[in-house]
């Protein structure tokens, strides 16, 4: 049997991943058993059967890194540029519903597609603005004068008006 | 049965000028707000139902269920063409609607998805028209031990022919399970997994959780991808009307699915959501390449498309004939009905047949009308494959964003979709499908309630599930469900290598 290989299964992003999903389902299943009979009963069968499937996942792949059967894409890392350009766009998410709050729909929408378009490598500036204001509008009309939804409110002028 | 007069009496109010333009109008705004990303009928309908309080019953129904079926087919154009099903209704479309418009026929599984949708609405119609006494009667013999194995059923059915690894759908699944189960519980009101959060107390809203797993977390792997546009090709081949024939090459696929629709969408609960992955895997397994699908084929968008919208006339059965709702929307339905100071059920099916009629026959005529808008509309819609990927991306950060916030106005939800984005990206990323996890988030409260009532009409004994003429059956179902596919694949190798 080779050491190596079975280092190799051990450490893939595949049986980590497991590691973890067995740790929190153990710390569920704790947290579960305070609860009263009737609302520990069906999370805990759920739970045992994620714990068993998730051990038997665990010692397939095992067995797949020993008979050098574990799949390239597995074992592939993650690029950390890719990663960063995936953890900006999270960021710019968040960026724009607070936009949304402090500015409200019209100046918020626009602002952030002509900047995240800007920096996500948009380069046509004509283009980008005449983008940005075609969907702003749809967007308005839509969620303003079709459907009159309650928008989050404008607090820019509040907080500057003290 | 209805008579002839009754038949005439309604195309006369239908084919009306105003109720006509009433209905390509509820199409038009219906096929949009479909198109949103987690905007579907359950945010329309409740919307349009003040505007009904001023209208003749008739035609107020009309235009509820007009937006019903439109949402319900606006949103399969946003699974095809963003991978981002606009409702659960749509989610299975996006397995081969997408990978074809990658493939450069967004234009065909528009077509084809189209024409699927008329004629699974037409059977479900037919069905909601010619078998509801029948079908709701079947649907009344369901006791929580049914529904219990009916959504195990569908889950292990779902986990089964999920793409990938089956432990890993198994291990979705069940944590959709828990994250439904987060917040109080149903029967006794005790607090899970809230860890002292208000907000948590509520459970995590479906659909933060639907943009989130499919919107924003495509967004995320789009701008991963670093590509230019979603079509590879940068253009779209393919045109709608050669998509709106291959459904009639496939009848077998189209009349299965919708009778699977039809079905499901009697049984109080179970929505399309479910309809559509439970046809589309009915078609995987009588197929005789499976493996093809989840790559972009006709099957893979007839099947879940002619199921959702036989399964919109499937869900008014039970809320026209017994008052009882189908599904959420149906519930919304039933209200509208209830402001017009009609009643649900007996009295409906004899007293106001006519009411009855003006709707079946505003369905059929709104079927057809959908049809041509969408022919018409879905050209314009299909070009959004060739956006620029920098610009696709925000835009459905916006709508999302929006969409989340304006169903509950709350802050929060919108974190929860970007978190369960985050979590839906990396999902995929390590092999764990996100359909189980979604069909086990939705089946959650159905099937604990169904699992505690059914032990308790039965005193505590799990025999219950096993001895059930209908909930035997389904067990034995799903028994074969695990079974049969790895020994058939056992037997097919020797003849495969002979």
């Amino acid at each position: 049997m080779d050491r190596s290989l079975i280092k190799k299964g051990l450490l893939s992003p595949g049986f980590l991943i497991n590691l973890c999903l067995l740790m929190v389902g153990v710390f569920l299943l704790y947290i579960v058993s305070d609860y009263p009979d009737m609302a520990r009963g069906f999370p805990r069968l759920v739970l045992m059967m994620i714990l068993v499937v998730t051990a038997v996942d665990s010692i397939i792949m095992i067995r797949g890194a020993i008979g050098e059967k574990s799949s390239q894409k597995e074992t592939e890392g993650i690029s950390p540029g890719r990663s960063l350009k995936v953890f900006y766009m999270v960021g710019l998410m968040l960026v724009f519903y607070l936009f949304l709050n402090l500015f409200g729909l019209i100046l918020a929408v626009l602002f952030f597609l002509l900047f995240s378009g800007w920096t996500l490598g948009y380069k046509k500036p004509k283009r980008l603005m005449l983008s940005s204001v075609i969907i702003t509008a749809f967007v308005y009309f839509i969620f303003k004068v079709i459907m009159d939804s309650i928008l989050p409110e404008v607090l820019i002028f509040t907080v500057i008006g003290g | 049965m209805y008579s002839l007069e009754l038949w005439l009496s309604a195309a006369e109010i239908v084919f009306q000028w105003q109720n006509m333009a009433m209905v390509l109008g509820a199409s038009l705004i219906g096929l949009t707000i479909g198109f949103l990303p987690g905007i579907g009928p359950l945010t329309a309908l409740p919307l349009f139902l003040p505007i009904t309080y001023g209208m003749k019953p008739g035609p107020a129904l009309i235009l509820l269920a007009v937006l019903y079926m439109s949402t319900t087919y606006g949103g399969s154009l946003s699974a095809i063409l963003l991978n981002t099903p606009g409702t659960a209704a749509s989610a299975a479309t996006c397995l081969d609607g997408y990978p074809m418009a990658k493939k450069g026929k967004g234009g065909v599984a528009i077509g084809i998805s189209m024409m699927s949708s008329f004629i699974g609405g037409f059977i479900g119609i037919a069905g909601l028209i010619f078998l509801s006494p029948v079908i709701a009667d079947l649907a009344l013999k369901f006791q929580p031990a049914e529904y219990f194995m009916l959504a195990v059923l569908g889950l292990v059915l779902i986990a089964s022919s999920a793409k990938g690894s089956i432990l890993k759908s198994f291990i979705a699944g069940g944590f959709g399970f828990m994250v439904s189960s987060i917040g109080m519980h149903i029967i006794t009101g005790y607090s899970r997994f809230t860890f002292g959060s208000t907000y948590l107390k509520g459970g995590i809203p479906l659909v933060p959780l639907i943009i989130g797993l499919f919107a924003f977390a495509e967004v995320l792997a789009l701008i991963e991808s670093g590509g230019h546009t979603i079509s590879e090709k940068g253009e779209l081949s393919g045109k709608i009307t050669d998509g709106l024939k291959v459904p009639f090459r496939y009848m077998k696929t189209v009349i299965r699915s919708s009778l699977i629709g039809l079905g499901i969408g009697t049984i109080p609960g179970e929505g399309a959501a479910v309809a559509n992955f439970t046809a589309y895997l009915a078609e995987a397994r009588a197929s005789r390449r499976p493996e093809d699908f989840g790559t972009g084929i006709p099957e893979g968008v007839i099947a879940p498309e002619a199921s959702n919208n036989a399964c919109v006339a499937g869900a008014l059965i039970p809320t026209l004939t017994l008052g009882i709702p189908g599904g959420g929307v149906a519930a919304v339905f039933m209200g509208g009905i209830m402001i017009h100071g009609l009643n649900p059920g007996f009295e409906l099916f004899t007293r106001n047949q006519d009411i009855l009629t003006t709707l079946f026959f505003g369905l059929i005529v709104a079927n057809f009308l959908l049809l041509i808008a969408g022919t018409i509309l879905s050209k314009y819609a299909a070009k959004v494959t060739v956006i620029p990927i920098n610009i696709l991306a925000p835009t459905i950060v916006v709508l999302g964003v929006i969409s989340t916030y304006v169903m509950r106005s709350q802050s929060l939800d919108v974190v929860a979709a970007i978190i369960a984005g985050v979590f839906g990206y990396y999902m995929k990323k390590f092999g764990y499908s996100t359909i189980p996890f979604l069909v086990a988030f939705i089946l959650s409260p159905i099937a604990e309630r169904s699992f505690y009532q059914s032990l308790l009409l039965a005193e505590g004994s799990y025999w219950t599930f096993a001895l059930r003429p209908i909930s035997g059956s389904l067990l034995v179902v799903t028994i074969l469900v695990l079974v049969l596919p790895p020994i058939m694949k056992k037997f097919r190798k020797p003849e495969q290598e002979s």
